[in-house]
């Protein structure tokens, strides 16, 4: 056996241009069935990991997913928020254990501002039900106190002390920024792999008093109301983007998900974050089935190619087989021999497209933490991951035994001298 | 001419291939426990002497005490009524609420029993569901009304567990205890048993018989 | 010589009834009533393209399997072989010849001459006994013998000449002291001159008590053989099929 390995591994070398094409095109389908798993799994993972523990997301009445993305991911956007008051009806209600209410709207050089309570430290979990932790200062207290995500306090080098200003919107347009009311960072949270990471957390009396002198998008000229007359003012929010609800008995999540809204005095969705979660899949898993399919015809071509690559050479290797066979090798040997040489190159093949993919994922994920606050488990590789690979390798042992069949045949036709 | 350890070699490759194929797609279909990554508490077992006892398999009326018909205080004109009655929907109402304090059937406490239903997930972790809720009816969050307090069960899975999705007709098995109220209820006091919890033994696709 | 190590037989080969003919022909290219090669003859096989050398040395080889009669190497039936064991007697017993391409051009020389002894333990156990050291340093001597010095055995056999390479062949087809050696025409690819010298050297190294059969067109080479004999006298095939 070893002198299979040996004589496949030289054979195969000696012609490595041809066989390198047919090994290139295995590593590119190779390279996309791992990377579209690998996109697919870290991609649930991710934002399954950051709803941990909350039964409800409720919002102005929009798509589920739309108010999900919104709210928790501070991805797209709703048209319009919900009332001060139904947030305070959903706290008051009997089921309720916890209320986090959130609102967007403002940013910081790229990173979304959301303005929280102080419930959002308690009782936010992500993970595996972990708490978010500090990994310096601590939550806002001061008006204009702001608790930075692990990735902004990174990516724009704050520690804490450090003074900031926030823009109005998404985007710093000119003078459309908050420059007479500076903020200073009072704690920076420890890295979660969730968009807490790239989200700077603001009081919601602070995002309402950042507002006092604006209407319509913009400040109001002449009225310029100074930080020091700011006490006097009801700084109450008026309004909420979406509050994050946990309830006391997690198994009345049906019930509540649907009297609640009516309790209240205006349209909302109440949104259970599986369920939406689930959509969000489901809409996605049409694209992802696409991609898979995809990738797999290219597999089924690049092994084709192997296959016919292998079997075009035979006629130029009669000779070799012919002197393979007065030494003393029989006809299995010769089909090990194909064997190898096949099952070599879709290895060489696999390996280098599923390195490449580990490559691409390890340089990617900051920029995935940064953009999207989601990075668990692009860099590693998923569960399905090895089973994949074990199907493209039996795979291409399957398409070789064509050309070992043929060499076996042909060297038995053939005998010790082959008509050249 | 044909060798024979060729005709070997060549079935066991076949075979290893389908062998291969098929475990791919009975591992995207199937529901099956994946191991916790962090090291979990070992799983209950019962002490060597005692014979362990089997799973029963239940339906969702053995969770409904006996004595509970929310129906009755309405009387039997409720039937007579009209769809847009307003009594009617007063009556609705009423029972939909009733559904709310739905009482527990004590006898369930404890008991192993298999039981099946659709599956609302949770909580997930890197994929698999640590916690879900097993009802008795399709589309219990989406279309349908949400069932009565007493006919949805909290099940938690030790070992989480993989490819659940949203209304996946499972059998699951475990036991069953009541669930009681953890935090005070600041008007009432502490609420008594409010529903139903398992620990998940085990979890099995849905097949027709 | 060490009698263990040897393998002493009366007759070399012993062809008796041996008929063979192609797949899809109905006549039979090779007709061979009897053939004998006694224990340390030289026989020179010769006739003119077409007339069933190749075949006959095919099925001496045990590659290609008579329709009947039977084909004694040594003590062996090699026609009632099963494949599997043909094979591997070959690899044990038999070195091969061809007329060119003897060599598989993605390995070395060196690695080229010890091919047999990969295949055959029997060989490789040999060469190691007669080097005293390793089986490479078997192949290192019969190649220097042959007149491949040390420094041309670690080439690539594509940067060797015809007459190189037939004499690495020729190496190959010794190493480990086969009790037989077959050879297919080795000298029609070499030029006039160099192949007398082959020959010489071929005959000077397959000093062992088996046999040697060599096929070739050429008469003029008969000379230092013990026995001369024409492919029409042995065989009595009707028509000769066109060599494979």
């Amino acid at each position: 056996m070893k002198t299979i390995l040996l004589l496949a591994w030289k054979s195969a070398w000696s012609r490595r241009f041809a066989l390198g094409l047919t090994c290139l095109s295995i590593m590119l389908s190779v390279a996309m069935l791992v990377a579209v798993e690998r996109m697919r799994h870290g991609a649930h993972a991710s934002f399954a990991a950051s709803v941990s523990g909350t039964d409800l997301v409720v919002g102005p009445r929009s798509h589920p997913v739309q108010l999900l993305l919104y709210a928790v991911f501070h991805l797209g956007a709703v048209e319009n928020g919900m009332s001060w008051d139904s947030a305070e009806r959903i706290a008051a209600d009997p089921a309720v254990a916890w209320t986090i209410p959130v609102t967007l709207g403002d940013s910081h050089r790229g990173f979304p501002v959301v303005s929280t309570s102080a419930a959002y430290f308690d009782h936010y979990r992500y993970g595996r039900h972990q708490r978010l932790a500090f990994a310096a200062g601590t939550q806002f207290h001061a008006l204009f106190d702001v608790v930075l995500g692990a990735e902004v306090a990174r990516r724009l080098g704050y520690s804490v002390g450090d003074r900031l200003t926030l823009s109005h919107g998404l985007e710093e347009i000119g003078h459309a920024g908050h420059a007479d009311r500076p903020f200073t960072v009072t704690g920076i949270l420890a890295p979660t792999g969730t968009p807490a990471d790239r989200t700077l957390h603001i009081g919601l009396e602070a995002m309402q008093a950042l507002h006092l002198d604006w209407h319509g998008g913009a400040q109001i000229p002449g009225v310029a109301i100074k930080a020091s007359d700011l006490a006097k003012f009801d700084l109450r929010p008026t309004q909420v983007t979406a509050v994050l609800v946990g309830l006391k008995q997690r198994a009345a999540v049906l019930r509540v998900q649907r009297l609640l809204p009516a309790r209240l005095a205006e349209p909302v969705s109440a949104v259970m974050p599986g369920a939406a979660l689930d959509q969000l899949w489901r809409l996605t898993s049409g694209v992802e089935g696409v991609l898979r399919a995809v990738a797999a015809l290219v597999l089924v071509v690049a092994l084709a190619g192997l296959a016919a690559a292998v079997l075009a050479g035979l006629n130029e290797r009669r000779r070799e087989m012919a002197v393979l066979r007065a030494v003393g090798a029989n006809p299995s040997h010769i089909f090990l021999l194909m064997l190898c040489e096949g099952l070599g190159v879709t290895l060489a093949g696999s390996a280098a497209g599923w390195a490449a993919v580990q490559l691409a994922a390890w340089s990617i994920a900051p920029a995935l933490l940064a953009h999207f606050g989601l990075a668990r488990d692009i860099a590693a590789p998923g569960p399905t991951e090895w089973l994949l690979l074990a199907a493209v390798m039996a795979a291409g042992l399957f398409v070789s035994i064509v050309p070992g069949w043929r060499a076996c045949r042909l060297s038995l036709a053939n005998g010790l001298a082959p008509r050249t | 001419m044909i060798r024979r350890r060729q005709i070997v070699l060549a079935l066991v490759l076949a075979a290893v291939t389908a062998c291969a194929a098929l475990a791919v797609r009975s591992h995207r279909a199937q529901v099956h426990t994946a191991p916790a990554p962090s090291a979990a508490a070992p799983a209950p077992a019962a002490p060597a002497a005692l014979p362990v006892a089997p799973f029963e398999e239940t339906d969702w009326f053995a969770l409904v005490p006996g004595d509970w018909e929310p129906g009755k205080t309405f009387g039997a004109d409720i039937a007579r009524l009209g769809d847009n009655d307003p009594r009617a929907i007063d009556a609705l109402e009423k029972l939909r609420a009733s559904w709310a304090d739905a009482p527990v059937e004590p006898a369930m406490d404890g008991a192993r029993i298999k039981i099946g239903g659709f599956v609302i997930p949770l909580d997930l972790d890197n994929g698999a569901a640590t916690e879900f809720l097993l009802v008795p009816y399709f589309g219990a969050c989406i279309h349908a009304p949400p069932p009565p307090a007493n006919q949805v069960i909290h099940v938690f899975a030790r070992q989480p567990v993989r490819n659940l999705t949203m209304m996946d007709p499972v059998y699951v098995s475990g036991t069953v205890r009541l669930a009681r109220n953890k935090t005070p209820d600041s008007a009432a006091g502490l609420i008594d048993a409010i529903g139903y919890e398992m620990d998940l033994a085990a979890v099995a696709p849905y097949k027709p018989d | 010589m060490n009698a263990a190590a040897s393998t002493l037989w009366d007759t070399a080969v012993a062809i008796d009834g041996l008929r063979f003919g192609w797949r899809g022909s109905d006549d039979a290219c090779l007709d061979l009533p009897h053939f004998s090669v006694a224990q340390g003859e030289r026989v020179f096989l010769h006739g003119p393209s077409g007339s069933g050398k190749s075949t006959l040395l095919a099925i001496l080889a045990g590659v290609l399997v008579p329709q009947a009669g039977t084909v004694r190497i040594g003590a062996t039936d090699v026609a009632a072989l099963p494949a599997g064991r043909r094979d591997q007697f070959r690899a044990d017993h038999i070195g091969f010849l061809f007329q060119q391409f003897n060599l598989l051009p993605y390995l070395s020389v060196l690695e080229n001459v010890l091919l047999p002894c990969r295949f055959s333990l029997r060989r490789r156990m040999r060469a190691e006994a007669a080097s005293g050291a390793s089986a490479r340093d078997e192949a290192q001597r019969l190649l220097a013998r042959l007149g491949i010095g040390p420094e041309l055995s670690v080439r690539p056999t594509a940067q060797l000449s015809v007459g190189q390479q037939q004499r690495v062949a020729a190496a190959r087809a010794l190493i480990g002291r086969p009790d037989m050696l077959i050879a297919d025409e080795p000298t029609s690819a070499l030029d006039a001159a160099s192949q007398r010298d082959f020959l010489d050297l071929l005959l000077a190294e397959s000093t062992f008590p088996g046999a040697l059969v060599m096929v070739s067109h050429d008469l003029r080479l008969a000379a230092p053989f013990d026995r001369s004999v024409a492919m029409a006298d042995l065989n009595v095939a009707r028509r000769h099929i066109g060599a494979p």
